[in-house]
């Protein structure tokens, strides 16, 4: 489907931020997603990043590319975005993958660091 | 407009997916890229709902949080989750809503338009006392016999639009596209558009969402609000992008008749893989109402030409060069038929071999062509 280009590739792991609290054990190592937004220079194999966006409410998860500064979307339908939400609250890092762009839709694979 | 329907979490293996939408999320989100939606769910938990969808959400508690589980998106799904006794029942009003059927319980709708889609629930509209002054419901041709005991799609609909005093009736019929019933009861067909990739799952969500948003918000007629539904149930089929589009690109209009048509199904017969997937291929194709689906045997390979004469298309299988499948395609040729040939992406030897002939990597996709021929 769309000409994925296989697994992500590995990235170096940054150091874990404190685990004093127990709770991070829980955050998911990947988190698969899909959102809606503008593909132009959303490139396949490509990594965005990944914050928290407390300005609004309810607060949301959003995806940008850092080399133009544009948000690319914000998650929704995810099963697990409660859970997500509390791990980056709590400083978990994740990095975007993406794994395919196709006709508007962004499929991303999130991967904590 | 209010989007009244379920949340649920819905996986798919292949084509893989893991999502939190059900109808009613889905429809939200596709009904959001155009116009301001007021959401109204069962779900056990608020947070969950409210962080995923945001805006206006109204959440009426339910016991247990339900999931369909795919294998692909012609197959039947698993559904897990604690199913009570008793249905939940919320109320709704306001001017315009759409109302879909939820397998933990129902809304009761009191407002100006509502468009309402059953799910498969088979209840009526009005069954649980809800009210509109302009209604219009769009369901499934399985549906529309279960709500009024006529088979044929026309005559179901007229039933239905009498039973409740409708404005419209959409009957969705799959790769036939659907039709619709006016309030005079006037009948018009449309075309389903043609796609390489048929994501099923959820498209029936996206044509309610669609019509709803033309009929009621745009003023559109039934009948052409019921193209734009079409349409944009289309390119959600082929690009999995839930947002709706009123700018619609050119798209390919088919006129299949799946109960008109001959399609035989070959796979190399060499492992249970290769008898499962053709068995699963003739079971969804069976269930797309194709009138004889016949899965050639491997004792049959040497008079492949003559059987493939009485067939319209012919689904293909390959999971090696050497197998019948392949011989198959040459032998359809002979005939002067149509081979739609599955071949998965990660198949690269076998791609090369089959260079640009009809090869779908989307199994759904390659057994709706077939029907679209």
């Amino acid at each position: 489907m769309g000409g994925r280009s296989g697994p992500p590739p590995i990235r170096p792991q940054k150091p874990q931020p404190d685990n004093g609290d127990g709770d991070k054990d829980d955050c998911p190592k990947k988190v698969r997603a899909s959102i809606t937004g503008p593909t132009d220079q959303i490139v396949e194999g490509s990594w965005l990043e990944v914050q928290l966006d407390t300005a609004t409410d309810p607060a949301r998860v959003v995806i940008f590319d850092a080399a133009t500064g544009n948000i690319v979307g914000a998650l929704a339908g995810i099963p697990n975005l409660p859970l997500l939400m509390r791990c980056l609250e709590q400083g978990v890092e994740y990095l975007a993958y993406v794994e395919g762009v196709d006709g508007g839709r962004i499929d991303i694979i999130l991967a904590r660091q | 407009m209010i989007v009244a329907g379920g949340t649920y979490g819905e996986e798919c293996v292949y084509p893989k997916m893991d999502a939190l939408l059900g109808s009613g999320g889905r429809a939200l989100t596709a009904l959001r890229t155009q116009i301001d939606v007021e959401f109204h769910t069962f779900f056990p938990d608020n947070g969950t709902v409210r962080l995923n969808f945001g805006g206006k959400t109204v959440v009426h508690q339910s016991s247990s949080a339900f999931s369909f589980q795919y294998l692909h998106p012609l197959a039947s799904p698993r559904l897990t989750g604690m199913l009570t006794d008793t249905l939940l029942l919320a109320e709704v009003s306001g001017d315009h809503v759409l109302r879909f059927g939820c397998v933990e319980g129902h809304f009761k709708v009191d407002a100006e338009a509502v468009v309402y889609d059953p799910q498969g629930s088979g209840e009526l509209f009005s069954a649980n006392g809800s009210r509109a002054k302009r209604l219009a419901i769009v369901l499934n041709e399985g549906e529309a016999e279960i709500q009024t005991g006529c088979d044929q799609p026309e005559s179901a609909a007229l039933a239905l639009l009498s039973k409740e005093r409708a404005e419209a009736i959409v009957v969705k019929r799959g790769a036939a596209g659907c039709l619709v019933v006016n309030a005079k009861g006037d009948i018009s067909h449309i075309p389903a558009f043609r796609t390489r990739r048929v994501f099923k799952i959820g498209s029936g969500d996206i044509f309610s969402a669609a019509f709803a948003y033309a009929w009621i918000e745009c003023g559109m007629a039934a009948r052409e609000a019921a193209y734009f539904a079409s349409s944009n149930a289309a390119l959600y089929v082929d690009t999995r992008n839930l947002a709706l589009t009123t700018e619609l690109p050119s798209l390919d209009p088919v006129c299949a008749e799946p109960s008109k048509l001959a399609i035989a199904v070959v796979s190399d017969q060499q492992t249970m893989l290769d008898h499962w997937l053709a068995w699963e291929a003739k079971a969804s194709l069976d269930n797309l109402g194709v009138r004889h689906v016949q899965l050639i045997d491997h004792f049959e390979r040497n008079g492949l030409p003559g059987l493939l004469t009485a067939m319209d298309a012919i689904v293909v299988l390959p999971r090696s060069p050497e197998g019948m499948a392949i011989d198959a395609i040459a032998a359809a040729y002979t005939a002067k038929i149509p081979s739609h040939i599955f071949c998965d992406e990660k198949q690269s030897e076998l791609r090369d071999v089959l260079g640009s002939q009809a090869v779908y990597d989307d199994f759904a996709g390659c057994l709706y062509n077939s029907i679209w021929n």
